[in-house]
C-alpha cells in the first residue's frame, strides 16, 4: 500500500487511462481539483497520483510536505499507448502547451510561475515511466512552500482561457514571428537565476520591440515610453499608480543610459520594482497585439485605418498609432480598440 | 584539514575516466563511492539506481581544499554554506570554461549537488568519529534545486568531452581563472549571460538572435555610428576571423543576424531575410553562438592584456575599423589582440577531428 493510502485512506489515483503525460506548472495554485484552460486540463494531483509518477525518484523529504506544496499539473491523457519513438515529440508537446498556459497566466496578471521545461515532464504508458528533467527539478514543490506563487481564482479561469486561445491562434498564424519574439523576451525576464539587471535589459529590448520601429506613415509625435505610459493610462484609467507616471516620465531615460553604459549593476535603483514597471505595459500591449493579429479583427478595423491613412500597415503600427493619438489628446482611435478587449 | 569537494557536472559526458585540469580534475565516481557520499550504502531503494547510474555515469569536478576542521566536524547548514563558498569562484570559472570550450552553456552545477568528502587516512586517524558519522549520514553536501537527479543519471548529455579535449579544456580553464576579474565586468557579463541563455531549452531561434545581437551590439557599437549594421558586422567579423580572407564571409553572416533583429524590432515578417540563409535558422544560430564565444574570448584576452586601456583611449575599435582600409590592418589587429598567453586558447570545434557526436561518447 502506498504511504499516502495509509495516511489518507480515501485517496486513490483518479486517472482513467494508463497512458498520460504530466507536467507541473511550478508556482500555480488553485482551489479546484481540475480546471480547463482552453484545450488544456490543469489538475491538482493528490499524493497518490504524485507518488505514482515520481516513485522512481528518491523524494523522501517531500512526501510529508506534499500538501503544503499542493502542486498543479498539466494533465494530458492519451487513448493509446505512447510508443517509445514518440516520447520526444510527446514531451515537446507537453512543454509547448504548458509554456502557453504559463504565458497566458503571466499576461493576465503578475506572479511567479515556472515552465515545466525547467523542472520535469513525465510520460506514463502502461506502467512505464519516461522523465525529462530540467535544472530546477524540484521547484514545483519548493516554490509554493516558499510563497512564490500565482493563484488562479475560480472566476479567472475563463478569462485566462481567452488569453490562452488568442495566444494559440496567434502562434499558429503566419507572419507573427516578431510578436512571438517579444513574448519570448517577456517570458525570459521571468527566468529564475537571471539577475535583475539582465532582466531589465531584456525588458527594455522588449519595450523597444513593442513600442518602437513604427512606420513613418503613422507620423508619431510621441516617444516609445510616452506610448507605454499611455497604454497604462488607457487600460487602468483612474486606478493607475502615480509611480508609473513618475517612472515613465522621469526615470526610464537615465535607466536606459545606465544599461547602455553598463552601469546598471552599480546603481541603487530597486531593479525588482523596475522589472514590474516594465512588465505591466508589455502585458497589456502583447495581449492587445495578439488580438490585432487575428484576421477577422484586422478586417473590422479597416474604417479606423482608412480614417488615418494607415491602410496596409501592420498591427504594431496600428496599436502605436492609436496610442500616439491618445497621448496627444484624441481618444477615438483607442476607443475603437477597446471594443476588442480580450 | 584537507578534503575533496566533488561537484556533479550536469549533462557532461566524457570518454576519459579522469581529465586533469591542473590542480583539479573531472572524474568518474563508482556507484559504491557515490552511495558512501550519500550515506546510503545499505539502502535498497538506492541500490536500484545502480543500473541507471552505471549505464551513463555522471561526471564530477574534484578539487582538494584546505579548511578549518570545525567546518567539517560541526555539521551545520551554515558550515556547508561556508564550504560551498570556498569553491564557488573556481566553479564559476569552470562553468565558463566548459561553455566557451564546447560552445554550449552547461547546466550550472549550483542546481545539482556538491559533496565535501573529508575521508583520508590522516583525517580518520586524527578524528576517530569521522568514519562512523559518514557511514550513517554521508558526507556534508549542498543540494541545488535538482537535488540528486543529475548525480544519478546522465542519459542526455549536452557536453561531450573526447580524449583529445583534455589538454585544450585545461588550457581554457586556466584562461577563465586568470581573466575572472575581466569577465565579471558588466559589459562582458551581459554578453556572457546572453550566450548562456541561448542554451536555455525552449527558447526559439528568433529570441536567440535578439539576445546575441543586442548583447554584441553593446560591445562592438557602444556609441551610435552611421551604418550601424555594417559597423557591427565588420567589427565582429574582424574579431572572429583567423585569416583576412575569411572577413567578408563572416561579415555577411553577421549582417544577416543584424537584419533579422531589425526585422523583429520593426515587426516585419522574417521570411524575406530568411531566404538569404542557406542553412536552417537553428543551425545558423548555433554557428553565430560559437562566433560569439570566439569573439568574447578574444575581447576578454585583449582587455586582460591591456588593463589600463579604457573608454576613449582604447584603440581597439579604430583598429577594427581600419582593417578594411589599411593593407596591413588585419596584421595590426592580430598584434593588438594577441596576448602574453603561452599557447592560444582553442575551442572544441577548432580541434582536429572536430565533429563531436554525443552518441560517440560510449556509455561505460
Amino acid at each position: 500500500m502506498l504511504i499516502s493510502q495509509i495516511l489518507r485512506p480515501n485517496e486513490i489515483v483518479r486517472f482513467n487511462t494508463p497512458h498520460y503525460g504530466l507536467a507541473p506548472i511550478a508556482g500555480l495554485q488553485m482551489q479546484d481539483n481540475a480546471v480547463v484552460i482552453g484545450d488544456q486540463i490543469l489538475l491538482r494531483c493528490n499524493r497518490a497520483e504524485w507518488e505514482t509518477v515520481e516513485r522512481g525518484y528518491v523524494f523522501k523529504d517531500w512526501h510529508a510536505d506534499y500538501y503544503n506544496a499542493n502542486p498543479v499539473f498539466l494533465f494530458k491523457p492519451f487513448d493509446k499507448p505512447i510508443a517509445a519513438e514518440s516520447f520526444a515529440t510527446a514531451s515537446d508537446d507537453l512543454a509547448r502547451d504548458a509554456a502557453r498556459v504559463v504565458t497566458a497566466c503571466r499576461l493576465y496578471k503578475t506572479g511567479r510561475l515556472l515552465e515545466p521545461i525547467y523542472t520535469v515532464r513525465i510520460l506514463v504508458t502502461d506502467s512505464f515511466f519516461h522523465r525529462v528533467v530540467g535544472p530546477y527539478r524540484t521547484e514545483y514543490l519548493a516554490m509554493p512552500v516558499d510563497g512564490l506563487t500565482w493563484c488562479l481564482e475560480a472566476n479567472e479561469a475563463q478569462d485566462v482561457g481567452l488569453v490562452y486561445e488568442n495566444l494559440k491562434i496567434m502562434q499558429q498564424t503566419e507572419g507573427t514571428d516578431p510578436l512571438c519574439a517579444v513574448i519570448d523576451q517577456f517570458n525570459l525576464s521571468h527566468t529564475p537565476a537571471v539577475p535583475n539587471y539582465f532582466s531589465v535589459s531584456v525588458l527594455l529590448t522588449a519595450t523597444e520591440m513593442l513600442f518602437d520601429g513604427v512606420s513613418k506613415r503613422v507620423a508619431l509625435k510621441t516617444t516609445r515610453y510616452d506610448r507605454a505610459l499611455q497604454i497604462l493610462r488607457w487600460w487602468i484609467r483612474d486606478g493607475l499608480d502615480p509611480a508609473f507616471t513618475e517612472f515613465y516620465l522621469n526615470q526610464i531615460h537615465p535607466l536606459r543610459n545606465a544599461v547602455q553604459h553598463h552601469t546598471l549593476r552599480n546603481t541603487e535603483i530597486d531593479l525588482a520594482e523596475v522589472k514590474f514597471r516594465l512588465q505591466v505595459p508589455l502585458m497589456i500591449g502583447i495581449r492587445l497585439l495578439i488580438r490585432l493579429y487575428r484576421t477577422e479583427v484586422d478586417a473590422s478595423l479597416s474604417e479606423l485605418k482608412q480614417a488615418h491613412g494607415w491602410q496596409g500597415l501592420g498591427p504594431k503600427d496600428l496599436l502605436n498609432g492609436c496610442l500616439d493619438r491618445g497621448a496627444c489628446g484624441d481618444p477615438a482611435p483607442l476607443q475603437e480598440l477597446m471594443k476588442l478587449q480580450g | 584539514m584537507q578534503l575533496k569537494a566533488l561537484t556533479c557536472l550536469p549533462c557532461v559526458a566524457s570518454q576519459a575516466e579522469v581529465i586533469d585540469l591542473g590542480d583539479s580534475r573531472i572524474v568518474h565516481l563508482p556507484f559504491a563511492e557515490w552511495l558512501v557520499l550519500e550515506g546510503q550504502s545499505k539502502s535498497a531503494p538506492y541500490d536500484k539506481l545502480d543500473l541507471r547510474y552505471s549505464k551513463n555515469p555522471p561526471r564530477f569536478w574534484e578539487k582538494t581544499i584546505t579548511v578549518d576542521s570545525n567546518l567539517v566536524l560541526n555539521r551545520t547548514p551554515e558550515n556547508v554554506r561556508v564550504l560551498a563558498d570556498i569553491v564557488e569562484g573556481e566553479l564559476e570559472a569552470l562553468v565558463k570554461a566548459l561553455h566557451w570550450y564546447a560552445g554550449a552553456a552547461p547546466i550550472h552545477p549550483i542546481h545539482s549537488v556538491t559533496y565535501f568528502d573529508p575521508r583520508s587516512e590522516e583525517n580518520c586517524a586524527k578524528y576517530s568519529e569521522l568514519d562512523a558519522v559518514i557511514s550513517e549520514h554521508g558526507v556534508q553536501r549542498r543540494y541545488g534545486e535538482s537535488e540528486k537527479e543529475y548525480a544519478t543519471q546522465n542519459e542526455n548529455p549536452t557536453i561531450a568531452l573526447r580524449l583529445i579535449d583534455a589538454v585544450p579544456l585545461a588550457r581554457m580553464f586556466g584562461f577563465t581563472r586568470e581573466t575572472q576579474d575581466v569577465w565579471k565586468y558588466e559589459e562582458y557579463e551581459l554578453a556572457s549571460q546572453s550566450l548562456r541563455l541561448c542554451s536555455t531549452p525552449g527558447l526559439d531561434w528568433p529570441s536567440r538572435i535578439m539576445l546575441l545581437v543586442s548583447a554584441y551590439e553593446a560591445l562592438f557599437v557602444p556609441v551610435e555610428v552611421p551604418e550601424t549594421q555594417k559597423t557591427f558586422a565588420w567589427r565582429f567579423a574582424c574579431l572572429v576571423a583567423e585569416r583576412f580572407e575569411e572577413l567578408s564571409v563572416w561579415a555577411g553572416w553577421l549582417r544577416l543576424a543584424y537584419q533579422l533583429r531589425s526585422d523583429m524590432i520593426h515587426g516585419r515578417p522574417l521570411s524575406r531575410t530568411l531566404k538569404k540563409m542557406q542553412i536552417s535558422p537553428q543551425e545558423y544560430v548555433a554557428i553565430i553562438s560559437r562566433l560569439g564565444v570566439q569573439a568574447l574570448s578574444k575581447l576578454i584576452r585583449y582587455r586582460h592584456a591591456h588593463p589600463d586601456v579604457e573608454g576613449t583611449s582604447d584603440p581597439l575599435l579604430s583598429v577594427l575599423d581600419s582593417v578594411a582600409i589599411q593593407t596591413n590592418g588585419f596584421s595590426v589587429l592580430q598584434s593588438l589582440i594577441s596576448s602574453d598567453l603561452a599557447e592560444p586558447i582553442k575551442h572544441q570545434w577548432q580541434i582536429e577531428n572536430a565533429h563531436v557526436d554525443i552518441a560517440d561518447t560510449p556509455p561505460q
